[in-house]
């Protein structure tokens, strides 16, 4: 991914965290409003995140409710998606696995986001033999083609959400830990972190207080393009029979199990999970586009 | 001389990168779930059997020894014998290597010859119709899950169309594969000057590539895109421009160079998608490479089996990363070589 | 500035569509499939056959050379694909009086019986078969996985094997009941019922081109004896071989086994191609190392066997090619080469049959086999019952289920017709109880049926109206356990109990059965030896291998050692009726259903023969 020249100002005003981060987002939020293709994808995703939260007002059925009697019913009135090879409601189950998806995806990122920040953070601003031993690990994890890596360690953890969660964490984590270390190396050279130094604040102070809340938004990118790939690879590890458990509603799961049933017909049981996939890849993707606009208006696509 | 030491301290980095992921694929299989002596032995095993299989496969050992054992074999370049083939590790790597290579070669050269151009042209023209469809293509190529495009490709162009062979296998089934050289069947059949087993391959590879390409396609010409936006942008191309230089030859002959220095690096992050990809893409397309040999492998507990596939796709991808990188060096004036 | 900027562009993106286009030409060329049938070649004489005639006599007779009677067989075969008053001739050694046999001329003889030269299309004698995986090795001594049990019963011939008749649908299928010689040309028992003596059939030739003696034959089961470990070992322990003493080399075609005491199961286990194939001494011990002493490694991927097919090419994870063998003792198969392809995807599958680009394919799921391949054009479905049976089990000495009513209480929740109809798609049918219909001394124990009001009264019954957790486990890769565990989930919560799926590889399954430490489970078994003491052995008794649920009763296994060596056809019977009764009422696991057999071919292959063990018998089948 392009690493943004760093366009921040020398602003070593501000010493609280949350108010500075807001004003690192400030500008993002504008151009969210402004550009209508950015704008949908992030209706897109606020509108996702109401289904998942109110996923039980939504839902027509029970997502687990089987019913042998009414297997593999086309799309009706009863059944908005038509029904699985269970007599479960599709949509009903697609509906509740948005919570689960985004659930994945959010936290797995967000697990990433926050361990490889801190410890690449850390890493960039003492340097030293600490530092040293992080990037060969980083080395190591990056030596491995993602997917492989995590096909691997999902087959030793097992199948199941929290596993998958761990897997998709760790095969992105590298990429945060080399992002905050570059963004901290450079940010630490300036003249506000030498200022802030000398003002008293204890190291940490410097990195979490000052340095970081500058690099965030640079991440943020970053975090917008591994939502989707969280997603994806968690539909990929379905695929090969280590996602999440039956009966849990996954699209990743849903479609995989629904492929079964593409040749006989039933065409709505792989079809509305893959719409949900891809409707919500798209709205990650074009968010993050915007968001890469942010901070090189040239490049606004 | 300067670029000789920047490779010589490359290497040196990555005997503990390699060190490394020796590490990671002995213990990979160790944490998987079940015994490999009770897979090699089927169901009818006795306890005695079990045993008697463990101290075979020497894993009565305590682990620490069981690691100098591995890391001694695979220094003798031996990497143990694969029970779920029947056959040892290094015969399955070097029969199914070559394929996956040529897979994630085939749709990287793809990705480039579509994504480059369109990200070029969606760079000088911003905001005409190539743009936004190399943004609509871009996005949606990402968006699809691999094992869904690809059975819809094969649904389509060989069941439907019959444009596309068989699923199954990399040649026509009654064909006889050309003598074995490099393994790639596509290099092979040049060698032996057999254009009929070339033809075959390629069109059973092609399917496969595409499908492997479509989420390449969008990185690579955003990437392409927001770094010829960049040069255009930049200084000296608006100096050359306005110095009355040619428009076109400042894009394609000095613009275009700059640009790409960027995509080369991003070569890399793709090949190891591509490296990654084909486990799924080998299972849907039924080709015989390392993709389905690593998943077979860690399925069946074939600790010798994952230990080499592993560690051997990750010494690939070490490796084009660093040719990456030395080609960056050496094509990038600019470079340091710090 | 922008005056002269849109060509260029223009030209390179033409220049990437162009270069894709031209990528994707080869696929247009390589669709071509070719098709033909096997014409009859004319026959230059025809011939009655007589008492005491034998091909090979006629051969001689017409076309001056023995092995000639390969080609009268192909000629007659292909003949009576048009003209039913030819007969059709599976087996060169089993001719019957009277049949019209079409002799070609000496020039048509030439050509039919030049190997590689056949003048027919090759498609029409090749069969190409997708398997969803690989074959994992074929030792006969260790072999336990299906497509490996049946590449054995290809390339390897036993003592034995079963007559042919046909099922209540005219179909051919083994006669279990009836034994006929295989290597072996005759055989009898002592009248002790101790002493089994063989006397081969001379002239047999490994594909290596060695004679296949008693030698061998002792050699083959000596190994699995000295080995200790492995299936084959276990089986014929079953059949009451334990020590290499008890096999004897009488002369180099005769061949006697000595048991201790009578054993029913003897001539069964040797008729199972996977467990009891006849290897060629010689080729083996060359391949025996120290480190070695059966030649293990070798035997997993290579082939010393004299069957009616030859090892070609193994590329694992790709294929294995078997070509025929034509100096096969039976005669040389009718199709040439017999191709698996590893096709992964299940819809890959289907879409290849129904292309026609394979003749057969394995593990069709339920779904398509009623719908997609139904009535599709060129494809023939065959579903046969088998012994197999699929169980809902729980380990009988874990609490609560070591309490029988609880055992009830489980079988009495189960909606049995909704799973045959929802899981096997129909193709299935209700289990009777432990012993499946098509073995002998079969009695219909099972009592269960759907009653969820019964089944909370058992529960109650039990003390436990408020329900208990349960770990169900099954293996992954394997949809139709999949959706029993989701609907026994559903039904199980009405009972209050909390169903927790636990879906694991098959290596983790192989080691937590073997320990026994699945307290809940879905699997299934299938009987090779259509015989009930076969079932108690394995299933039922105390320390029967894979009684995963670890059920015991003492009776079952006196009942069972008594059934194994009983002579009397009624005691037999009533002892292993007196088993099925326990066993229907103490109620160790639940039996779900009995799946079919679904074979899935185009429908220009013929002459598919169904055996208990389930494995494709390609020598006989042709294409017409």
């Amino acid at each position: 991914m392009t690493t943004m020249d760093d366009a921040a100002p020398a602003d070593t005003g501000r010493s609280w965290w949350g108010a500075r981060l807001w004003g690192r987002l400030e500008y993002p939020a504008y151009i969210i409003r402004r550009n209508p293709v950015t704008l949908f994808g992030f209706s897109v995703i606020v509108l996702l995140v109401i289904i998942a939260l109110a996923a039980p007002l939504i839902a027509t059925h029970d997502p687990l409710a089987v019913s042998p009697a009414n297997a593999l019913e086309p799309p009706s009135r009863q059944a908005l998606f038509g029904t699985d090879q269970y007599g479960r409601d599709v949509f009903s189950r697609i509906i509740y696995a948005t919570r689960l998806d985004l659930f994945i995806a959010l936290t797995s990122v967000g697990l990433a986001f926050a361990v490889g920040t801190v410890l690449g953070a850390l890493a960039g601003y003492f340097a030293g033999l600490a530092d040293n031993l992080l990037m060969r690990l980083v080395d190591v994890i990056m030596a491995f083609p993602p997917f492989i890596l995590a096909m691997g360690t999902a087959a030793a953890l097992g199948a199941g959400t929290a596993n998958i969660i761990y897997v998709v964490a760790l095969i992105q984590a590298p990429i945060y830990v080399r992002l905050a270390r570059g963004e901290i190396l450079s940010a630490k050279e300036r003249p506000y972190a030498e200022a802030a130094h000398t003002m008293g604040n204890s190291p940490l102070q410097v990195i979490f207080i000052h340095l970081l809340p500058n690099c965030v938004p640079v991440l943020l990118v970053q975090v917008a393009v591994n939502l989707s790939w969280a997603i994806l690879n968690a539909a990929g590890l379905s695929f090969i029979g280590l996602g999440v458990r039956p009966p849990t509603p996954e699209w990743g799961g849903m479609i995989n199990e629904g492929m079964a049933f593409m040749l006989s017909g039933h065409w709505w049981l792989f079809f509305f999970p893959g719409l949900a996939i891809v409707i919500t890849i798209l709205a990650f993707n074009l968010l993050a586009d915007g968001l890469r606009d942010v901070f090189d208006p040239r490049l606004r696509w | 001389m300067r670029l000789l030491i920047y490779i010589a301290r490359r290497l040196l980095l990555l005997i503990p990168t390699l060190l490394g992921v020796t590490i990671v694929c002995f213990s990979l299989v160790r944490v998987l779930p079940g015994n490999p002596a009770y897979f090699i032995l089927g169901p009818y095993a006795t306890e005695e059997d079990i045993e008697q299989v463990k101290t075979e496969l020497g894993l009565d050992k305590p682990l620490y020894q069981q690691y100098v054992i591995y890391l001694n074999d695979i220094l003798h370049g031996d990497l143990g014998y694969a029970w779920h083939t029947s056959q040892p590790v290094a015969d399955d790597l070097k029969q199914r290597f070559p394929l996956s290579i040529e897979l994630a070669t085939i749709a990287l050269i793809i990705t480039l010859i579509v994504g480059v151009p369109l990200g070029v042209v969606s760079a000088v023209k911003r905001g005409s119709w190539v743009d936004n469809v190399a943004r609509v293509l871009a996005v949606t190529g990402v968006s699809m899950p691999m094992f869904w495009t690809g059975l819809v490709l094969i649904y389509f162009f060989f069941f439907r169309l019959r444009w596309a062979p068989p699923p199954m296998g990399v040649l026509d089934v009654l064909m006889e594969r050309p003598p074995t050289v490099t393994g790639m069947i596509l290099v092979d059949s040049i060698i032996a000057g057999n254009w009929e087993t070339f033809g075959s391959a390629i069109s059973h590879l092609i399917l496969p590539a595409i499908t492997l390409a479509l989420p390449m396609i969008g990185s690579i010409t955003r990437m392409t895109r927001s770094s010829m936006a960049e040069v255009l942008h930049s200084d000296y191309v608006r100096t050359a421009t306005a110095f009355g230089l040619p428009r076109r030859t400042v894009i394609y002959r000095d613009a275009l160079q700059n640009a790409l220095l960027p995509v080369v690096t991003m070569i890399g992050v793709l090949y190891g998608f591509a490296l990654g990809g084909t486990v799924l893409i080998e299972m849907i397309f039924g080709l015989t490479g390392m993709g389905s040999y690593s998943f077979g492998s860690i399925m069946n507990m074939d600790y010798a089996g994952v230990q080499g596939a592993v560690l051997m796709v990750a010494v690939i991808f070490v490796m084009i990363n660093l040719l990456v990188d030395i080609l960056y060096a050496f094509i990038d004036p600019r470079i340091s070589y710090g | 500035m922008h005056r002269k900027s849109h060509r260029a562009p223009r030209v390179l993106s033409l220049l990437g569509v162009a270069i894709l286009l031209s990528m994707l030409l080869p696929l247009a060329a390589a669709a071509a499939p070719p098709a033909q049938d096997i014409s009859p070649v004319p026959c230059a004489n025809e011939y009655t056959t007589q008492a005491d005639d034998s091909l090979s006599k006629i051969a001689e007779k017409y076309l001056g050379n023995v092995m000639a009677y390969q080609a009268i067989m192909v000629a007659t075969n292909r003949m009576h694909a048009e003209d039913d008053s030819f007969p059709e001739i599976d087996d060169a050694d089993a001719i019957e009086i009277g049949w019209k046999i079409c002799i070609p001329s000496a020039e048509d003889a030439e050509v039919l019986l030049a190997p590689p030269a056949i003048a027919e299309d090759e498609a029409d004698t090749v069969l190409i078969v997708a398997v969803p995986g690989d074959l994992e090795g074929w030792d006969p001594a260790t072999a336990t996985y299906f497509t490996a049990n049946e590449m054995i019963q290809t390339l390897y011939d036993r003592l034995l094997e079963y007559e042919v008749t046909e099922d209540d649908q005219g179909r051919p299928v083994a006669d279990t009941t009836k034994f006929k010689g295989m290597l072996a040309e005759s055989w009898s028992a002592s009248d002790d019922g101790l002493t089994w003596t063989f006397n081969l059939r001379p002239g047999v030739k490994f594909s290596s081109g060695n004679e296949l003696t008693a030698a061998d034959v002792e050699y083959s089961f000596d190994r699995a004896l000295n080995m200790g470990k492995g299936i084959q070992n276990m089986m014929l322990g079953f059949a009451g071989i334990t020590d290499p003493a008890q096999t004897v080399v009488v002369d180099d075609y005769t061949f006697q086994f000595v048991l201790e005491e009578p054993n029913n199961l003897l001539l069964h286990i040797l008729t199972l191609g996977p467990n009891a194939p006849i290897i060629d001494s010689k080729v083996v011990e060359a391949q025996v190392t120290e480190d070695d002493p059966f030649a293990e490694k070798w035997l997993r991927n290579h082939v010393a066997g004299s069957g009616p097919y030859i090892l070609d090419k193994y590329e694992p994870g790709n294929q294995v090619v078997y070509v025929a063998n034509e100096n096969y003792w039976k005669g040389a198969p009718e199709l040439k080469k017999v191709i698996y392809k590893t096709v992964p995807s299940a819809q890959d599958r289907i879409l290849l049959l129904l292309s026609g680009a394979i003749d057969m394919a394995y593990d069709v799921p339920g779904v398509d086999l009623t719908t997609t391949l139904k009535d599709a054009p060129g494809i023939q479905i065959m579903h046969f019952p088998v012994p197999s049976t699929t169980v809902f089990f729980t380990n009988n000495t874990v609490a609560p289920y070591d309490d029988v009513t609880v055992r009830k209480a489980l079988c009495y929740a189960v909606p049995y017709d909704a799973l045959i109809d929802k899981v096997l798609y129909g193709l299935g049918t209700p289990s009777a109880g432990p012993v499946a219909n098509g073995v002998a001394y079969q009695k219909d124990v099972n009592e269960c049926t759907y009653d969820i009001e019964k089944a909370k009264a058992l529960l109650a019954e039990a003390g436990l109206s408020d329900g208990f957790d349960m770990t169900l486990t099954y293996r992954e890769g394997r949809p139709e356990e999949e959706m029993t565990a989701v609907f026994l989930q559903a039904e199980l919560a009405k009972l209050n109990i909390n169903v927790e799926l636990e879906k694991i590889q098959t290596a983790a399954w192989s080691e937590r059965r073997s320990a026994k430490t699945i307290t809940a489970g879905l699997d299934g078994y299938t009987p090779y030896a259509p015989d009930p003491t076969y079932v108690m052995n394995f299933w039922y008794v105390t320390d029967g291998i894979l009684n995963t649920w670890v059920y015991s009763n003492p009776r079952v296994d006196e009942l069972t050692s008594i059934a194994v060596v009983e002579p009397d056809a009624a005691k037999i019977q009533a002892s292993m009726e007196e088993a099925q009764d326990i066993i229907g009422a103490e109620q160790p696991v639940t039996w779900l259903f009995n799946p079919y057999w679904n074979v899935v071919m185009g429908d220009n292959v013929q002459g598919y023969v169904f055996y208990p063990d389930r494995a494709t018998r390609h020598n006989v089948l042709y294409k017409d």
